[in-house]
């Protein structure tokens, strides 16, 4: 690494720019919408959201996966899973789906219940 | 309902329909003549396009699920089950076909012994072969409801269900033994294994049935709760030939219980197109997503 990477890294201080790359401003934009996003997708799947974040899209995707879970295993499957409406999400319903459905076509659900989100 | 049950419960409509047509004809001129025609030709040509669409909407499911998956397996036992049915009907279509058109014309008497042979091994491979292809898909199918814990408890109505039909396979045992001193054929001692695992598939669908009223009727529990359709038919049209050999019944309602057998196969074939539905039913969303876009 020579001195002017290390000295972008001092600049910048992102994970990138620790492996001597360097990006232009709308890319690294673009890198910290896409994590961010990321974020958001992993805390939907998680069902916890973090503080601050909008309650509605939590309740978008427990409303979306219950009538999944209805469609395709059964109305009362989502009570094998939780007791607690609130308590259902992604992660926790997935070993079951991927069971009897597959592993391909749980991955194609997932994406139905994440999509716009 | 999917697509594809409904284009099966339609054929079995329009099949048993004409069907009733040549019953009714045998009621009213005591002629089996049309009756004959329709069982022999047209319910053989039902037979075999039940069971060639079960073979394949299972080896669909199969392909629905990676070679690491649990449910893998027991799409296989149950696809090789199907192929076993399908198997056993062309045996057995082809020795019925054989006698009904071209008795006579056959300057081979060999030709006829093998075909009768074949009608045995048709016998042995879409009768016990088949069950205990079955009898291993769904026990494989019970395992992992047990593991999701989709499997409910018992109640004292299935535990006495449940212990009938031990009593009964028992005693099914019981006398197999006895006749198998007096050495028969062996495609005859295969054939009697049909009763206890009959027997077997009855206590799974007992299980099957509890854990379908456990989660409700989802396509998924809606394909277990037709195999448990298809598999108490069977043991009706089962119990019914019993019946008829017994001489329990009169000849109008033994011609009236081989109707039994199309409900039986349109119900297996439906049970793989409900979970070929469950699993194609994201994607077909996605690309309805993508049409409206």
């Amino acid at each position: 690494m020579n001195q002017s990477a290390g000295k972008s890294m001092k600049d910048e201080g992102g994970i990138l720019s620790a492996f001597g790359f360097s990006m232009p401003p709308d890319e690294a934009a673009a890198v910290d919408e896409l994590s961010r996003q990321l974020l958001s997708w992993s805390h939907l799947w998680s069902g916890h959201p973090e503080a601050g974040e909008v309650g509605s899209k939590h309740r978008l995707v427990r409303k979306r996966l219950a009538t999944w879970l209805g469609r395709c295993i059964g109305q009362r499957a989502r009570g094998l899973l939780t007791s607690s409406a609130e308590d259902l999400s992604l992660a926790i319903s997935t070993p079951l789906l991927t069971a009897f459905l597959g592993r391909r076509a749980t991955r194609e659900l997932s994406r139905q219940v994440l999509r716009d989100l | 309902m999917p697509r594809f049950v409904q284009w099966i419960w339609r054929v079995c409509a329009i099949h048993v329909m004409l069907g009733m047509a040549a019953y009714l004809y045998y009621l009213m001129t005591d002629s089996y003549r049309y009756l004959i025609w329709y069982f022999w030709i047209e319910g053989t040509l039902f037979l075999l396009l039940m069971t060639a669409a079960e073979s394949f909407l299972a080896l669909q499911c199969r392909a629905g699920f990676d070679a690491d998956e649990p449910m893998r397996l027991a799409w296989t036992f149950i696809a090789l089950s199907s192929f076993s049915r399908f198997a056993g009907a062309v045996l057995m279509a082809a020795k019925g076909w054989h006698f009904t058109w071209i008795t006579g014309q056959t300057s081979s008497a060999l030709a006829l012994i093998s075909l009768e042979r074949l009608a045995r091994i048709g016998d042995v491979v879409g009768g016990p072969l088949a069950l205990a292809l079955l009898a291993a898909g769904l026990s494989r199918v019970l395992k992992i409801q047990r593991m999701f814990n989709v499997l409910s408890r018992l109640t004292r109505m299935d535990r006495l269900l449940i212990g009938l039909i031990v009593a009964f396979t028992l005693g099914q045992v019981v006398n197999i033994a006895q006749y198998i001193a007096h050495r028969p054929q062996l495609s005859t001692v295969f054939l009697w294994l049909s009763d206890p695992l009959l027997a077997l598939l009855l206590i799974e669908a007992v299980l099957i049935r509890r854990s379908v009223i456990r989660v409700g009727f989802g396509l998924i529990s809606q394909c277990w709760g037709m195999y448990v359709i298809a598999i108490v038919t069977t043991s009706a049209g089962d119990a019914s030939l019993w019946a008829a050999n017994a001489g329990l019944l009169s000849a109008p309602m033994t011609a009236l219980s081989w109707y039994i057998w199309f409900f039986a196969s349109a119900a297996f074939a439906s049970a793989p197109a409900y979970q070929l539905a469950a699993m194609s039913l994201p994607s077909a969303e996605e690309s309805a997503a993508r049409t409206r876009v």
